[in-house]
């Protein structure tokens, strides 16, 4: 186990930067996790970190030693990248016990390490087999097993699910969390996938544009989001936006475009103030009818979408905007296609973000 | 407006070891949004190719629109596709990948300006007609294929894991949009994917496939709530599994007696006596409290494993006291910390029952 830390660092690719003067400090033993869109730096810290890239700028710590000029081979570290480059001429069985065997490690420890990976990622069966036997989906498995079975001190995972099936990512999501503890090693993974990183990590750091927007507990994470743009990506949420009308003893009172009006806790702005009202779809409170309410908003079902455990309803408000609302499936089915309803939002519920300077829509683009 | 029927498609690969098609029947209706869920390499890809004319089956026939087209060639078969794998025309720009179809079928070109217009008003593009592909970003490139789809005015749309490629925000827009165009277009669509929420909230009807076998046909809501397989049940959405044996009835209701002597009433009618069956239930139906709560039944003892923390809910492992292990997703506003005791309860008229596998629980919920 062991912490890394990047003071500064800053990594261009011709007029690009990749990574833009980077702070970060991950613990020992953490599961830390990168997220972030398409493009935002991830896989470019990711080898900054491994020495498979060299930042233009700043240094890299690995529990306090500066390792800017270590070659990847001497950090010690076990990876998954997309693109897994398993040993060809070697079966599953001796891909993930090289490094072990390597280490001198005691051959019955060998054999239950291997043992217990493997069956872990589902592949005990296939120990015998060669890569090139095996489906994309298993050969990431594979490269996962060999990361995990290395004995590093620190892991780094590039998305080590991506090729997997929808329904075995989620089982072995569950299962990649419980080896890497057990292992005890650190580990750092990369994902655009908010759920894998909600249920796996101990921090989360938000990147955008080669920057970090923040980085946090997934609880804290996802109850506080420091901007409108990590709410965005990593709550389901519906932002509206509005001027705030008056600020009482309560809070403030925000008008909707079109004049619907939000109460809110909020006391950080002031009358007249442009704000974004920001409500998860979870949080957002749907009563058949159009009801009598002075914070009710009418409009109309204009889509629902059934998730599973979910049921997902658009609603089109009186203003012309559209808002999304997550109820559980057992509640959702009393409403269908073109009911008229009232919405509510429970000012406890809500965030107020000032309006961006660059325009909402700038600040919602995940691409 | 087609219609598309699969009668005893078969296909075979590498010598006929692998069978990808196995004696597939499907019947897809006119103007239907119909997709095919399944495990990697259970043959989904290939059944749409079947349908598209790239490959050949070895046996069955294919109708579109009550014609046989075993023996129609892939261009003649009016069938527009989209992949995962987004293939623009590079060196075109939107507007002349837009139009392409409508080119190549010699339309004059102010007509062809106007299809264009529509279809980019349409799908809401937003973007410079004049760029090039390489200038958009993924999401953006696979809407501009599906626009170059819509202007080959076909009517029927076969979409291979469309979306599989595109980061997790652009596939949930995407997927909304997908949906809305097939049905204003009034078309017939067939959509593969692994993904099973996609293919759920997508849907008209949906089609489980394992080992090129059709398992299970049905309305997201009715596989969801009402599987007829171990299979469908553990695929589509999450599932708790737990093995028992149906011992009397109540009042014509199976009542099962899980490990440890635990008994668990149920709504199943009349179906199955002192047999062994796999008993299932999801984990949003789990409810759990620090005490004994009497409004509920099925109520056992148990404590917290683990929990797994998905933005408002959370997922709870739970061991419970015969030493089965499921999964409970409840709300993030009542937290409970690993090792604390609670009493879960299965509400029985969410409590399906199935019979026991053959071959054993374990390989019945294998994905490969």
């Amino acid at each position: 186990m062991i912490d890394i830390k990047l003071v500064n660092v800053t990594k261009r690719f011709g007029a690009i930067t990749a990574v833009d003067n980077m702070n970060l400090e991950i613990r020992r033993g953490e599961l830390f996790t990168i997220l972030g869109p398409t493009g935002a730096g991830k896989t470019t810290t990711l080898k900054l970190i491994a020495g498979l890239l060299n930042p233009d700028e700043g240094e890299i710590y690995f529990d306090g030693q500066l390792v800017n000029d270590l070659p990847p081979e001497e950090r010690d570290v076990g990876f998954v990248f997309q693109g897994y480059a398993l040993f060809p001429h070697m079966t599953v069985w001796e891909n993930v016990t090289y490094g072990p065997l390597v280490r001198g490690m005691d051959p019955e420890e060998v054999e239950r390490i291997g043992r217990e990976i493997l069956s872990k990622v589902h592949l005990l069966e296939r120990a015998d087999s060669y890569p090139y036997e095996l489906s994309g989906g298993m050969q990431q498995r594979v490269a996962l097993a060999r990361a995990l079975a290395s004995g590093s001190k620190l892991l780094l995972l590039d998305e080590p699910l991506s090729a997997l099936d929808a329904r075995l990512r989620e089982e072995l999501r569950f299962e990649l969390r419980n080896i890497v503890k057990e292992v005890g090693a650190t580990a750092i993974q990369v994902t655009h996938d908010k759920y894998e990183a909600l249920q796996l990590s101990d921090r989360i750091a938000i990147l955008r544009k080669g920057k970090v927007v923040q980085v946090d507990t997934p609880i804290n994470l996802f109850t506080k989001p420091n901007s409108i743009f990590v709410a965005n990506f990593i709550c389901d949420m519906n932002f509206l936006e509005g001027i705030v009308k008056k600020v009482d003893e309560d809070g403030a009172i925000v008008e909707l475009r079109g004049g619907p009006l939000v109460r809110t806790l909020d006391r950080t702005h002031r009358a007249g103030e442009r704000v974004v009202v920001a409500v998860r779809f979870e949080d957002v409170e749907i009563k058949p009818g159009e009801t009598k309410h002075v914070y009710g908003i009418h409009g109309k079902i204009e889509r629902i979408s059934f998730l599973g455990p979910f049921i997902r309803i658009e609603v089109i408000l009186e203003n012309g905007e559209d808002v999304s609302v997550k109820l559980p499936a057992t509640i959702g089915y009393k409403f269908e296609l073109g009911d008229r309803v009232t919405i509510y939002f429970e000012p406890a519920k809500i965030i107020v973000y000032s309006y961006p300077r660059e325009g909402l829509a700038e600040e919602l683009i995940v691409e | 407006m087609p219609d598309v029927k699969l009668v005893n498609i078969s296909k075979r690969y590498g010598k006929g070891k692998i069978i990808a098609a196995d004696k597939v029947n499907l019947e897809i209706k006119d103007g239907e949004y119909f997709t095919i869920l399944g495990p990697s390499g259970c043959g989904k890809s290939t059944l749409l190719k079947i349908i598209a004319g790239i490959v050949k089956p070895d046996e069955g026939e294919v109708y579109v629109g009550g014609k046989l087209i075993n023996d129609v060639p892939i261009e003649e078969r009016r069938i527009a596709m989209v992949f995962q794998n987004i293939l623009l025309f590079p060196h075109m720009n939107v507007e002349e990948n837009i139009g392409f179809a409508p080119r190549v079928k010699g339309i004059e070109k102010e007509r062809r300006v106007r299809i264009v217009e529509e279809i980019v008003a349409m799908l809401k593009l937003t973007l410079r007609s004049t760029a090039f592909p390489d200038e958009l970003s993924r999401g953006a490139q696979q809407k501009v294929s599906l626009a170059r789809a819509i202007a080959s005015e076909t009517n029927l749309f076969l979409f291979d894991e469309p979306l599989s490629a595109l980061d997790s925000r652009v596939r949930l827009e995407l997927r909304y949009e997908l949906r809305r165009l097939v049905k204003e277009l009034g078309v017939t669509a067939i959509h593969v994917t692994h993904d099973q929420e996609e293919a759920m909230s997508i849907s008209d009807r949906i089609a489980i496939m394992k080992r090129g076998r059709i398992i299970e046909v049905g309305s997201p809501v009715e596989l969801y709530l009402g599987p007829r397989t171990i299979f469908t049940a553990h695929f589509l959405g999450k599932m708790n599994f737990m093995e028992g044996t149906a011992k009397e009835l109540l009042n014509g209701e199976c009542v099962v007696e899980l490990a440890g002597g635990i008994k668990i009433k149920t709504r199943v009618k009349n179906k199955f006596t002192r047999e062994r069956v796999v008993l299932a239930i999801r984990p949003e139906f789990i409810k759990i409290s620090q005490t004994i709560n009497n409004k509920y039944s099925n109520i056992i003892e148990g404590k917290i494993v683990e929990k797994f923390y998905t933005g408002s809910y959370i997922y709870y492992k739970l061991k419970l006291e015969n030493g089965v292990e499921v999964f409970s997703l409840t709300e993030a506003e009542k937290t409970y910390k690993a090792g604390d005791k609670i009493y879960a309860s299965f509400p029985p008229e969410y409590i399906i029952l199935f019979k026991y596998p053959e071959e054993g629980l374990e390989k019945e919920l294998s994905l490969e």
